[in-house]
């Protein structure tokens, strides 16, 4: 009877740890394989390396704010800390999850909210993969489980909670997901992200540029999904300061701004119109864009010196921080400095190059 | 809800849940909702059909029962004042209405799978004849899809009828048991075709929990997994790209994909099997085998004992057996033996039986002419070589040949490989039509330089690491089946007396080859049993 019993239960015992070993090898191998955009990749992820409670400001939205924004510049000007968490092509249902998690872990003085997301209607074929590059990166936490129940398709779901099923195929593309885990974990080492989750393409318009013209307009789905947002913001007692980014895109509705600042104004935000603001910010129309929708690095420079400003007088923004967090942002600020100048000539030299922290032109920086 | 979905292990681990937990003699009641929940999940528009052939498969069985009962009390009743002639005239008669009614549930239910799955065929078929003579017909056609499984399940309950009849089993008197016989959800999709007196009393018997059988059924889901997955599905899209436009693809890509379709028609099939018996085996319910190594074969008979064994066994049992043994065969052949002498008077018959019975197989296996010359190649193969068997014979003596050297078991089990291959191409082209042009092309458009890496890489839509994958799968397959083969075990049993170590080791490795390797997750559009469409 109790040799029986003893079996029984070394059985059990065996069965447990065979599942847990399976379950367990599989868990450690899934992340190692997970590649969508890097770029995304590396904001997220930088995003939640920063020590919690020690961001004055939160900016969330699209592409347009990491690389028309540089967070290192603004401290070493102004003296607040900041971090652009940003999705490219960011779905206009994903900004209430950026919201509770900018809020839960940094508590921040202000969160600036472009709009672009909200002004671009879904694009229902890239969605998955828009989704993906948010909610792939982000720890596991109640919020994430709440957006992919909320956020993603019924029939993509199961994928999301266990992604190996989206990129197990990835494991022999060593050149896919190594180069960019090797990154990931240097982030990791150094503790954050060095120049906060800038990115640039080293390109400049020609004289002769003609902008995009797109139908940018605040459908009714994407107002709902405003009201949502406001309605959230308001119930987490967030500061939020609703922008629209210089842009030298045209827009064929030209209420689309006035649609977006009546919805916040109910709310009782604002919104801070920069959509063709070149002049007031001293913006050049193409020697500081790569292309209709985003700033170059000589045009981050002259935004960030400009927004940096606007926000430093009108919010209390400035905060004593602790030795270590001074220390890391005195070193970010020290690294923008030094490749920003590389930067910005290889913009002007238009060479269309990507650069970010972990180019190999920044190797001595770093 | 398909085999390899989350929802059907869900489902799955909610049943065993429940089977375990509740009492005994309710086991099966709980298998019965878990089968019609099944059932209904995957295709309940068509649930009539599967009820009707149950209610009728149950009354039947139950009448023919009734009637040999009151016959014989009738004949006890009057042992004394009935003549032996007048006896014998009685049983007859009551035979005969037996009889009647076994035909007539045979009919009708064999009707609703000739209505559903081939009266397009035949309307077509009849239209375009009377085409051919100028004449515009119009028979009509049915709108409806195959309810799921109805040939398994037509075959399976049909096979009880007939047993009953035989009275090789009595009756079911329980609906319900027989409803849970006739719908088991783990081989209802596409098998195996279950015999009632090896499956019945397992799926009502009681069924402690024991630990083995649920790490047996779930190593054997892994390896059907593998198969499924790894294999199978990662080939079938580019035989069908080959096979849907092969004037586009020269001869060798299309020989290629004939070569790769036997890969995955076996790991598609022999997986779902093995998928579905693991399930069975979790329940304490051991399904008997579907497979075993059937490419490993020396003649074309053998084979089809190893390849899709349930059918065979139906078909033996209700078709082959009962047709060579018929009067009307014996006649026929003593007949031949006066006129053709002894050999072809002797095997005449049965090779003849056995080509009805391929005819059935070919189109038991859908409605088309391309099935029909399936079955008649198979067939013809089997007729002609019986035939031929002492030419054969002689040939072989003459050139000094041993049948047990190695060389000759290679060389057959190649001559039967490229036989079955030849099956393969009605099954894998669009039409009758199609499937001779291919073979056309495999022989007279072959370049042996359109091998090369470089060209197979560039023309078929596969890359080198589906290529490399599949070869994996291949070999792994190979290794396994030739273990088996050789010590006529089940890896499982020959893995059990490893060291623990290793059995993980084994176990582990296929966990992460499915993991790894698999086609499956979003964007993979997931690929139907092959056999579901039977």
């Amino acid at each position: 009877m109790g040799s029986g019993r003893n079996s029984k239960t070394r059985t059990a015992l065996r069965a447990v740890i065979f599942v847990l070993i399976a379950v367990l090898g599989i868990g450690l191998i899934s992340p190692a394989f997970v590649v969508n955009n890097e770029w995304d990749m590396r904001h997220v992820h930088g995003f939640f390396l920063e020590p919690e409670d020690s961001l004055d400001v939160v900016l969330i939205g699209a592409s347009q704010l990491y690389t028309g924004y540089s967070a290192p510049l603004a401290w070493q000007d102004y003296g607040f800390t900041s971090y652009p968490l940003t999705v490219s092509n960011i779905p206009a249902r994903l900004y209430g999850s950026l919201l509770t998690e900018a809020v839960n872990r940094q508590h921040p003085k202000l969160i600036v909210v472009d709009i672009d997301g909200f002004i671009n209607d879904e694009d229902t074929e890239k969605l998955e993969a828009n989704l993906r590059k948010w909610l792939d990166n982000m720890p596991w936490s109640r919020n994430k489980i709440e957006t992919i129940r909320t956020c993603v398709p019924a029939e993509l779901q199961t994928s999301f909670y266990f992604n190996i099923a989206k990129y197990h195929a990835n494991w022999y593309q060593i050149d896919s997901w190594l180069p960019v885990q090797r990154r990931l974990r240097a982030m990791d080492k150094t503790g954050y992200s060095l120049s906060k989750g800038v990115e640039t393409v080293c390109k400049s318009l020609p004289a002769d540029f003609t902008p995009d013209t797109r139908p940018l307009t605040l459908s009714d789905v994407n107002a709902q999904y405003l009201r949502d947002f406001c309605a959230q913001a308001q119930a987490l007692g967030a500061n939020v300061l609703f922008l629209r980014m210089p842009h030298r895109t045209q827009t064929t509705d030209p209420n689309v701004f006035a649609d977006v600042a009546a919805v916040v104004g109910s709310y009782g935000y604002d919104l801070l119109d920069l959509h063709d603001a070149f002049d007031t910010i001293g913006l050049d129309r193409c020697a500081d864009f790569m292309d209709s929708d985003h700033l170059n690095a000589i045009g981050m420079e002259t935004f960030t010196a400009w927004f940096g400003q606007y926000l430093s007088v009108r919010y209390d923004l400035a905060a004593a921080h602790s030795e270590p967090v001074t220390a890391e942002w005195q070193r970010c600020a020290d690294f923008m400095t030094q490749i920003l100048p590389v930067c910005q000539q290889q913009a002007a030299d238009n060479t269309k190059q990507t650069l970010n922290e972990f180019s190999a032109a920044f190797d001595a920086c770093r | 809800m398909t085999l390899t979905s989350l929802s059907f292990y869900l489902l799955v681990l909610a049943l065993l849940v429940l089977y375990y937990l509740a009492p005994k003699r309710f086991q099966w009641v709980v298998l019965l909702i878990g089968s019609y929940a099944f059932y209904a999940f995957v295709c309940l528009r068509y649930m009539g059909f599967i009820v009707i052939t149950t209610l009728t498969t149950y009354f039947g069985a139950r009448g023919m029962d009734a009637m040999t009962a009151r016959m014989e009390q009738t004949v006890a009743a009057h042992k004394q004042d009935w003549e032996r002639e007048a006896r014998k005239a009685y049983k007859k008669r009551c035979k005969s209405r037996r009889k009647a009614l076994m035909i007539g549930i045979l009919v009708f239910n064999f009707g609703i799978l000739a209505v559903l799955k081939y009266y397009n065929f035949f309307a077509e078929s009849m239209e375009a004849l009377f085409a051919s003579v100028g004449l515009t017909v119009s028979l009509g056609h049915i709108g409806l899809l195959l309810p799921l499984g109805i040939s398994f399940y037509t075959f399976q309950s049909m096979g009880y009828v007939l047993d009953v009849y035989r009275e090789k089993v009595t009756a079911e008197r329980n609906v319900g048991k027989l409803a849970l016989f006739v719908s088991f959800f783990p081989q209802i999709i596409q098998g195996p075709i279950g015999v009632y007196d090896q499956l019945a009393h397992q799926l009502y018997d009681e069924h402690k929990y024991n630990f083995d059988n649920i790490r047996y059924g779930a190593e054997l889901i892994l390896w059907g997994f593998f198969k499924k997955l790894v294999i199978a599905d990662r080939a079938v899209g580019m035989i069908h790209t080959v096979a849907g436009a092969y004037t586009d693809y020269a001869g060798t890509y299309v020989l290629l994909a004939a070569l790769v379709y036997a890969l995955q028609l076996y790991a598609d099939f022999s997986g779902g099997i093995d998928i579905s018996r693991g399930v069975a085996q979790m329940f304490g319910i051991t399904m008997g085998e579907n497979f075993r190594r059937p490419y490993f074969s020396r003649t074309l008979t053998e084979y089809w004992h190893r390849w899709h064994i349930s059918l065979g066994d139906w078909l033996r049992n209700y078709l082959f057996y009962p047709l060579s043994i018929s009067k009307a065969f014996l006649n026929w052949g003593r007949h031949a033996k006066q006129h053709l002498g002894n050999h072809i008077g002797k095997v005449l018959p049965t090779a003849v039986a056995s080509l009805i019975t391929f005819l059935v197989i070919g189109i038991w296996h859908g409605a088309s002419w391309k099935y029909v010359a399936f079955g008649f190649w198979n067939g013809m193969v089997i007729l002609v070589s019986t035939l031929l068997q002492p030419v054969s014979d002689k040939v072989v003596a003459g050139l000094h040949i041993e049948r047990k050297s190695a060389w000759y078991q290679v060389f057959s089990m190649l001559r039967t490989f490229v036989v079955v291959l030849i099956g393969y191409y009605f099954d894998i082209a669009d039409g009758f039509r199609a499937a001779m042009g291919m073979m056309a092309k495999s022989v007279t458009d072959l370049h042996l330089s359109q091998l090369r890496p470089g060209a197979v890489l560039e023309t078929l839509p596969l890359t080198k690491y589906d290529w490399a994958v599949l070869l994996f799968g291949t070999i792994v397959i190979f290794v396994a089946s030739v273990i088996q083969e050789r010590s006529q075990r089940t890896i499982r049993e020959i893995l059990d007396e490893k060291c623990l170590a290793l059995r993980w080791a084994v176990l582990l490795g296929g966990i992460f080859a499915v993991v790894l390797m698999g086609m499956y997750g979003p964007g993979v559009q997931a690929s139907e049993f092959v056999y579901m469409q039977f």
